[in-house]
């Protein structure tokens, strides 16, 4: 039994979001707006309440299944803290708090873009539900609960999207993330049903995937987290809906929501001890393809908050590689490989939701002081904005796996694991397997080097490329700014610290191999005399190379390229810094160029010249274009069965009938 | 082929039902209904007889009373205020709707040869009561199809309605008395209403022709 104080925690945060949800309803009936202050405490207040539940569940240190409230139509409504959902939590608290400490720079609470009013009761409202749910649907315990709160969690989510609900843009990308998680949940019940069937019982702890007939489950249970999750070729949602999503409701939907999802596969498959070689492989195929898909798009994109949903599709990737790796060495009975690559996941799974989170954040603050994502419109904001400059920095070093990051302790553990997996005496095909993953994983890495590098060299440095970019630069640490600087430091500490965050996740690591492996071995590296020797370095070429400054140095401006000073025009743009890698794939991206010179002497000459990059997204205008076409047509079909006649209807009712009687008799 | 009582009984009132279908003449078609209904009353008799179920007489009664003397009455009164004799235009001629009736007893003779029916009433692998049931059944549901007068309709309803009670009382012991006299009332009721929709229709448009009310759909 868990020491009452952490049931009482939990309690007290979903207690204070019910408040809140309650607050902003009556503040609708009087037609007032609930105040700012005091939404933001209920929030920030249920977030800390929630971190400090998991705390004291973590010294708990036993799974405990402490609430079983009352009958719930098909189960009880039963919840469990048990040490797996402990990291998400923190992460959830984390994100949770920093969203709501940039939310007053962010959020406009009076006026939006298109001078509609902003209704930010609404957008308090769909907040506290969304953090409600998701804290819900990592504590429930049985398959009931947790489908009930995670419609409650994608509803919020997708009526957060539509909170600019006047812009058509808007109204799309809800649709568009409501389907897919209208999709999720349609499969995630059929696996549940199934798995009831199997088992007879709801309860999460008492599935086992081992014997054959659970594999439906299994796959549907993992198509429904790779929808979730955005993974190929479900990942058409992501860039939509991340940047219509308003800042902070972003951060959280990018940061915390797609990790619910894989909180499931580990819950289910890999507790669950899933042995079906077909879900492991499809899993690997669909992880390995949204990588480098999602970070192909992402290094082409020109809207930030898009590219930054294309990176989170390549992370979702990477993440379902680590995970389908643990499974497979279990099944070749590696329990090291097993554990390296679970704790891998689990780590990177945190840390993503870490730095993409804070990424988010600083986009969205681009967005709100220059008016535009568009990187051909930025530039130059280093100078305007030097603390997200630098938090935007440290994010992209994390996010690229670079040392001393914590995005660089989780890629390494993943690495680690191929690298033994190729080397271990198992089946000839999974040791090219690992060998070609690294390969695979290696350039993945290298493009999202070049992706945020020109994320940073593009938007940040340079002159502004537009009017909207010369906006007042921020003076002092605002309360975004302060939000970006405490989740780097957060970024730098999980990386300096890797050990030690180690050590804290091994109960759930336990729990989830169950071989009790230390996870805290499993990253060798001594991180802090490497740092050093990294500073060190870095100092030396300073203080030899760039330190003493010769007579002859200039300085110039970043993309002015040495030629003196160059106007805005003549700058590198993101499309040019991306088009040679763009051009390699232009198979995949369906990159088109198309340049027209004219003049009289066009050589020499030229009078005018047009080029126009046109890039066509493969999978939605095949794929998902053929859909939803395939699914307008049946649907006008079908309304052309409702003639109004009754004869008709009557002959409807006829004809089912004579089946109904004929199944009967015959069955 | 010799036939019992039950059997004789059960296959009249499918005729006499398929003998609606072979008239457009509205009066016929309402003395037809009373035959048939009649048919069935006695069969529930007989039945009641068989079984001793002494409910099924109190049953009978009420049908007698409420289907073959009241509704045939008050149908044909609508009729006389509403000044329509005849369903012009069916969709499919009398004659020919009449030969699909037959057809359909067939039909429904294959359909109910898995459908035994009560022990002790019907013989040994007889099936004539279900296929009476269902023939009835289906012999509404065609005059409803075929039809466009709205009077049409509710005498197809109530065909239909026969054909379901029918089933009822010879696939069982009799339902109980109170869901008996429950479906007696909602059938009562639903007649009269009609009867006074079909008036106000007739006043409004002019005509009763259901398949010019097409406003079913959104």
């Amino acid at each position: 039994m868990a020491p009452p104080n952490c049931i009482l925690l939990y309690g007290l945060a979903c207690l204070a979001w019910t408040i809140g949800v309650a607050f902003t309803i009556i503040a609708d009936l009087l037609k007032t707006k609930l105040s700012n202050r005091l939404a933001l405490a209920l929030t920030a207040g249920g977030a800390l309440s929630a971190g400090m539940g998991a705390i004291g569940n973590y010294q708990a240190g036993i799974p405990v299944n402490f609430t079983a409230l009352k009958h719930f139509g098909l189960t009880t409504l039963s919840f469990t803290g048990d040490n797996l959902a402990i990291p998400f939590i923190l992460l959830l608290t984390l994100v949770a708090l920093a969203s709501t400490l940039s939310t007053r720079d962010l959020i406009d609470s009076t006026h939006n873009k298109e001078g509609h009013r902003f209704q930010s009761n609404h957008y308090y409202r769909l907040i506290l539900l969304l953090l409600l749910g998701t804290l819900l649907v990592l504590l429930s315990a049985n398959a009931i609960t947790f489908l009930v709160f995670w419609e409650v969690m994608s509803v919020a989510a997708a009526s957060l999207i539509t909170s600019e609900h006047v812009r058509h843009r808007a109204q799309r990308a809800a649709l568009a993330y409501i389907t897919a998680s209208r999709l999720a949940t349609a499969l995630l019940t059929g696996a549940f049903l199934w798995m009831y069937h199997q088992s007879g019982t709801f309860d999460f702890a008492s599935w086992q995937f081992q014997s054959n007939s659970t594999f439906p489950a299994a796959l549907l249970i993992l198509l429904a987290v790779c929808i979730k999750a955005g993974i190929w070729p479900a990942h058409g949602y992501l860039p939509q809906s991340y940047a219509e999503a308003p800042g902070p409701a972003a951060a959280l939907i990018s940061g915390v929501i797609g990790k619910t999802a894989i909180y499931l596969l580990l819950r289910l498959l890999v507790l669950g001890n899933c042995q079906h070689s077909w879900v492991i492989y499809i899993a690997l195929a669909l992880g390995t393809i949204s990588c480098i898909w999602g970070i192909l798009f992402a290094l082409v994109e020109r809207d930030l908050k898009r590219l930054l949903a294309f990176s989170s599709v390549e992370n979702m990737g990477l993440i379902i590689i680590a995970i389908s790796l643990s499974m497979l060495a279990r099944k070749e009975g590696l329990p090291v490989i097993a554990a390296i690559a679970v704790t891998g996941t689990l780590f990177h799974a945190f840390n993503h939701g870490v730095f993409k989170s804070l990424l988010m954040l600083a986009a969205s603050t681009i967005d709100k002081k220059a008016h535009t994502r568009d990187l051909a419109q930025l530039g130059g904001l280093a100078k305007r904005l030097p603390w997200t400059m630098l938090a935007f920095f440290i994010g992209s070093v994390a996010i690229c796996a670079l040392p001393p990051s914590n995005g660089f302790a989780s890629k390494w553990l993943i690495y680690q694991a191929f690298f033994r997996m190729a080397i271990e005496s198992v089946p000839l095909h999974d040791r090219a397997i690992s060998l070609a993953m690294l390969g695979i994983l290696s350039f993945v890495g290298a493009l999202s080097l070049a992706c945020y590098t020109k994320a940073i060299g593009i938007a940040f440095l340079g002159r502004p490329r537009s009017k909207q970019a010369q906006f007042t630069p921020e003076t002092g640490l605002s309360g975004s700014a302060m939000a970006l600087v405490i989740l780097s430091a957060i970024c730098v500490f999980l990386g300096t610290s890797a050990g030690i965050c180690l050590r804290a996740i091994t109960p759930a690591l336990a729990e989830l191999n169950g071989s009790g492996i230390d996870a805290a071995n499993l990253f060798p590296v001594a991180v802090a005399q490497l740092s050093l020797f990294g500073l060190i370095t870095a100092s030396i070429i300073y203080l030899c190379i760039l330190g003493p400054r010769s007579t002859g140095m200039k300085t110039y401006i970043t993309w002015d390229c040495g030629y003196g000073p160059l106007s805005a025009r003549a700058e590198e743009t993101g499309s040019s810094f991306s088009h040679p890698i763009g051009r390699i794939f232009s198979q995949v991206l369906q990159l088109k160029v198309e340049t027209n010179i004219t003049g009289r002497d066009r050589r020499h000459f030229p009078e005018g010249i047009k080029v126009e990059t046109r890039m066509t997204p493969f999978i939605e205008t095949t794929v998902y274009k053929r859909f939803i076409e395939m699914v307008n047509f049946s649907s006008l079909t079908l309304t052309r069965l409702q003639t109004g006649s009754i004869h008709v209807h009557l002959l409807y009712l006829f004809l089912t009938m004579i089946v109904l009687v004929y199944l009967g008799t015959v069955l | 082929m010799q036939l019992s009582t039950f059997e004789a009984l059960a296959m009249l009132s499918a005729v006499l039902g398929i003998l609606i279908l072979g008239t457009t003449l509205l009066r016929t078609n309402l003395s037809f209904y009373r035959f048939h209904t009649l048919a069935i009353v006695a069969l529930t008799v007989w039945i009641g007889h068989i079984t001793k179920e002494a409910h099924l007489y109190i049953v009978a009664a009420a049908v007698l009373l409420v289907k073959v003397l009241f509704i045939p009455s008050f149908l044909g009164w609508v009729m006389k205020k509403a000044e329509v004799g005849s369903d012009k235009q069916a969709f499919i001629a009398a004659p020919l709707s009449m030969h699909l009736g037959a057809i359909m007893l067939g039909v429904s003779y294959l359909l109910s040869s898995r459908i035994p029916g009560l022990e002790g009433v019907h013989q040994e692998g007889s099936h004539l009561g279900s296929t009476a049931a269902m023939s009835i059944l289906f012999t509404g549901v065609l005059l409803m199809l075929t039809r466009r007068a709205a009077l049409s309709q509710i005498l197809g309803f109530l065909v239909i309605e026969n054909g379901i009670y029918l089933f009822a009382v010879t696939q069982t012991h009799g339902m109980p008395m109170l869901v008996e006299m429950g479906l007696l009332l909602e059938v009562l009721v639903g007649v009269m209403i009609s009867g006074l929709l079909l008036f106000n229709i007739k006043k409004s448009f002019e005509h009763i022709d259901v398949s010019q009310l097409t406003d079913l759909k959104d």
